[in-house]
């Protein structure tokens, strides 16, 4: 039953039934800006994909509410805060930067620093001539 | 210090195991499952009714006593297996409907043939209220205090366990 | 009677798995051990094949007794996609994940070298033994149903595809073989002997892997692009960010079998990556599979199986790192050269490519992490991978140019300036002239600017040495040509792959660049323009095929007056499933790609405007990514067949 359901909402997500054009923003350079933030916005119901890569219907609303939001002259921030406050931090696929993330943002330079003072440490320069 | 480092990765993978192990077992897979409007104010919203001729509904109407919103629509089918829970939950606390993405007559014609357990119904037809709410899907329903604080979200059809387990106790204690 | 069969001979698997792992621990059977081994892994290999040919034909004549079969399969299903389909589900994919691990298990036995071959297939026993259990107990694709149903509730439209019937079985060829390279780890650690030998017995393996999952990683990306209609190719999805892990880790490996083979350097890290390797690689089959994360891709998930692969990971690589933390220190030490050599080199790219791995495990394991440990809940997608990876790749491509320049165990950074400043001139001359032009063709600076410039330096300087050891300036152009066919098949092997590397990079750049989209509400006869290309909409037909309805438009794609192509996307309404997808059709150049997608009927209200929803896409240069990836690939395959060359020649000691 459960791989049904998720048949379902996999072809659901992908499906073109509601394929339908949305009014864009008149302004290019405010469309593009949309688009960018749909790409950064998680589809609510879909399993992974932002609402710009998602043809459901809640996605396609979100869509045209945050161009709403756009053309009325909220910045990013406002908007992706208006999103956050209802549907929690997860709707960003940017990972919000606070001290239980800290690990997450500056892990990787970590490695790459660890690393690179592993390599220089066992190498000849720091040892005396063995 | 080398000894360290030899061992470093076994914690790590033990730590790593350990932690989807915990994950494995419980079962609370899936996102939004949380609402962060739980505790604060029923966000702003303002819809027609649905019905011709009554009020409006936005939310200021929560004030003073318990209620209840409930996200449906005449096409939903989950709602209709939720219907008669929400007819007993209205003779406890006031429901206000907010009729998702419908047509007036198809609401219409669905709630003279099952009944209608709603104080007022507000129309939303291009869904922003409904994400104003931070809902998922239809149905979905909001407990609301008498400050008019959000207290509790349910996505999904509600039935006789949740409304025995989940809501009576958050609208009978103080 | 098929699917009887099927279950009969998986008992056979895990009988034989068993003897293979066992024969070696039992002092009765000295001296006669490896026949045994080398016989259970032919027995363990025809089981496999049997027991796969049981669910393929099961297919084929659409068994519905089967529940999968039934679950995933239809009487009207094209019978290429019947066949493809016994593997586009869990059960199915992991018996032929097991038939590929027990066919590199039998092609070692018979064909691999090593000292200590009967500890690494003893090891080889012991994780088919693993692996067919999982099969066996946790997904056995032959459970009946009983009563049998009459119809089949049929396949994923959109898993009914050519690209996704080669892709999984790809990605198992490259994930297989490295089972090999954890066998040889432990098989090493065990008797603390890892040396030149070592890396020159596992290096066939781990290469035809390798090259393996290079195009497997590669076919799903086109797949994805083709099939999803978004004109996207990489999503950052933890699926595909599985089968990329791993394959960062096994190109560290490759590089640091080279140095242990050539050098006798750092033997414990050689082997605390093939060790490693393997890992992430079951441990992203374990991601995508357990239900952990949720993804477009992953299969309907099981936390019973889940907890069941958990264990086997738990055990096997528990003990294999164990093992590790207790022999490392006792294996011959490197350590013996400068940090500006090409030992430093190559060390520097596995610390830049470990870093992407480990950037790819993070991100895609956070959420669950952070939800487990605190409670809170965080989406990590696109924006920060992209955030990540960018200057790491930045410093891969800067590094790649420099690395092969570099003396082994020690080289002179004063004397790199004097002596190779000119064969480097030319590549910073390239950086310049690329950075130049993506700055002005953008109106300012973009990150594509760095990005194409080092991608370009990357690939002058590949070229500038491949010419400097022809001595192509210097001499004949006949005395040229003969110096490349002198050049050694290695050399050939490592320009190919790093060239597809700069190609990669190049061609992404210039992709992300200057590609556009365009969405709109077409009517017949209506005509629209894209980067200088003129589409026209011709006409819409209805009709039916094998198991869907299609809606297809007509397009006609002209540049300049003349007219290129006419492209025939679809929108599909599966019978069975009810429900329906949009396969685009695509116009493919070398230069560029036309991608065009229909949906429905549509209305928009505030113009009062109808027709049909079409959304066009150009993409240039798209083609030259998946021309890299096989370059890439080539290179691993000409490395394969230098190291089949040389085992006839020397036996080394």
């Amino acid at each position: 039953m459960k791989f049904i359901i998720f048949i379902s909402v996999l072809l659901f997500c992908f499906s073109s039934f509601a394929f339908t054009v949305e009014q864009k923003i008149a302004d290019p350079v405010l469309e593009k800006r949309a688009q960018k933030i749909f790409e950064d916005v998680r589809c609510v119901v879909c399993a992974g994909q932002s609402i710009a890569d998602s043809d459901v219907e809640l996605a396609s609303d979100l869509r045209t509410l945050i161009r709403k939001k756009i053309e009325s002259g909220a910045s990013d921030k406002e908007i992706a805060q208006y999103l956050v406050d209802r549907y929690g931090e997860e709707i960003l696929f940017l990972p919000p930067f606070k001290p239980s993330t800290i690990f997450l943002w500056f892990g990787p330079f970590l490695i790459l620093f660890g690393g690179f003072m592993a390599v220089f440490l066992n190498s000849k320069n720091k040892r005396k001539n063995s | 210090m080398t000894r360290f480092w030899v061992i470093f990765p076994l914690l790590l993978f033990i730590a790593f195991t350990a932690v989807l192990a915990a994950r494995l077992v419980s079962h609370n897979t899936g996102y939004f499952k949380q609402s962060p409007l739980i505790g604060k104010d029923v966000p702003s919203f303002s819809l027609p009714s649905a019905i011709d001729g009554d009020e409006n509904l936005d939310n200021n109407e929560f004030k003073g006593r318990f209620s209840a919103i409930n996200i449906f629509a005449s096409w939903c089918i989950s709602c209709r297996y939720e219907h008669e829970h929400l007819m007993a939950l209205s003779k406890i606390i006031p429901i206000y409907g907010i009729d998702w993405k419908d047509e007036k007559e198809d609401l219409k014609q669905w709630l003279d043939r099952w009944g209608n357990p709603y104080k007022k119904i507000g129309f939303d037809k291009n869904g922003e209220a409904v994400i104003a709410l931070g809902v998922t899907g239809a149905p979905e329903t909001f407990i609301i205090n008498e400050e008019g604080k959000i207290i509790f979200r349910y996505p999904g059809p509600i039935d006789a366990d949740v409304i025995k387990n989940e809501i009576m106790p958050r609208i009978t204690t103080k | 009677m098929a699917a009887n069969l099927g279950e009969i001979v998986l008992i056979f698997a895990l009988l034989s798995s068993f003897l293979q792992f066992y024969a070696p621990l039992n002092k009765s059977f000295s001296g006669r051990s490896l026949i045994l081994q080398k016989f259970s892994a032919k027995i363990l290999l025809i089981s496999l094949l049997t027991a796969f040919s049981c669910l393929i034909y099961s297919y084929i004549i659409s068994d519905f007794s089967l529940a999968n079969v039934y679950r995933n399969s239809h009487s009207f299903k094209p019978l290429l996609y019947k066949i493809t389909g016994s593997w586009g589900n869990h059960e199915g994919s992991m018996l032929l994940f097991a038939l590929i691990i027990c066919g590199y298990n039998f092609f070692y036995s018979e064909l691999g070298r090593s000292e200590e071959k009967k500890i690494i297939l003893c090891v080889q026993g012991a994780i088919c033994f693993g692996i067919v259990s999982y099969v066996v107990f946790t997904s056995n694709p032959f459970e009946r149903l009983f009563p049998v149903p009459e119809t089949g509730l049929g396949l994923n439209p959109l898993l009914q595809d050519i690209g996704l019937a080669m892709h999984p079985p790809m990605l198992y060829l490259g994930y297989g073989g490295f089972s090999l390279a954890f066998s040889f780890s432990v098989a090493g650690l065990w008797v603390k002997k890892i040396d030149k030998n070592w890396a020159r017995d596992l290096r066939p393996w781990v290469l035809i892997s390798w090259s393996f999952l290079t195009m497997g990683i590669g076919l799903g990306s086109w797949w994805a692009y083709r099939e999803l209609g978004w004109g996207g190719f990489w999503f950052w999805d933890p699926v595909e960010n599985s089968s990329l892990m791993p394959w960062l880790v096994a190109t560290s490996l490759l590089h640091s079998l080279v140095v242990l083979e050539k050098r006798q350097e750092f033997p414990a890290w050689a082997s605390f990556l093939a060790i490693l390797t393997f890992c992430v690689g079951l441990v992203g089959f374990f991601l995508v599979r357990s239900g952990v994360l949720t993804s477009v891709h992953s299969f309907a998930s099981d936390p019973y199986r889940g907890i069941f692969m958990l264990i086997l990971l738990a055990i096997l690589f528990g003990f294999a790192l164990t093992l590790y933390s207790l022999r490392a220190s006792s294996l011959k030490a490197g350590g013996n050269f400068a940090f500006v050599s090409r030992e430093g080199g190559i060390l520097l790219n596995n610390v830049l490519l470990l870093t992407l791995c480990g950037t790819i495990l993070l991100g895609t394991l956070y959420p669950i992490f952070l939800e487990v440990l605190v409670g809170e809940r965080v989406s990590v997608g696109k924006p920060y991978f992209n955030v990540i990876f960018t200057p790491v790749a930045f410093l891969l491509l800067f590094l790649g140019a420099i690395g092969p320049y570099l003396k082994w165990k020690k080289d002179d950074l004063a004397k790199l300036s004097k002596k190779r400043a000119i064969p480097l001139l030319i590549p910073l001359l390239f950086f310049i002239a690329a950075f130049a032009g993506i700055w002005w063709a953008k109106g300012g600076f973009t990150l594509y600017a760095p990005a194409l410039g080092l991608a370009f330096w990357l690939l002058t300087a590949i070229i500038a040495d491949i010419s400097d050891r022809i001595k192509l300036f210097s001499t004949s152009i006949k005395k040229s040509i003969n110096k490349l066919k002198d050049l050694p098949l290695s050399y050939y092997a490592m320009v190919f792959a790093h060239i597809g590397v700069a190609l990669l990079a190049i061609s992404i750049t210039l992709l992300s660049a200057f590609e556009e989209d365009k969405e709109l509400l077409m009517k017949a006869g209506e005509k629209t323009e894209l980067a200088g290309y003129e589409i026209t909409f011709l006409e819409s037909k209805l009709g039916q095929k094998e198991d869907y309805l299609a809606r297809t438009g007509k397009f006609s794609v002209s540049r300049n007056g003349k007219e290129l192509a006419i492209l025939l996307p679809e929108s599909r309404i599966y019978i069975v499933q009810g429900s329906s997808t949009t396969e685009a059709d695509i116009y493919y150049t070398p230069i560029t790609d036309i991608y065009i997608v229909i949906g429905d009927k549509a209305y928009e209200t505030r113009e009062g405007k109808e027709g049909f929803s079409v959304r066009i896409y150009v993409r240039p240069f798209m083609n030259l990514v998946w021309l890299s990836c096989l370059i890439i690939a080539a290179g691993g395959f000409i490395a394969l067949t230098e190291n089949i060359k040389n085992r006839g020649k020397k036996k080394k000691k």
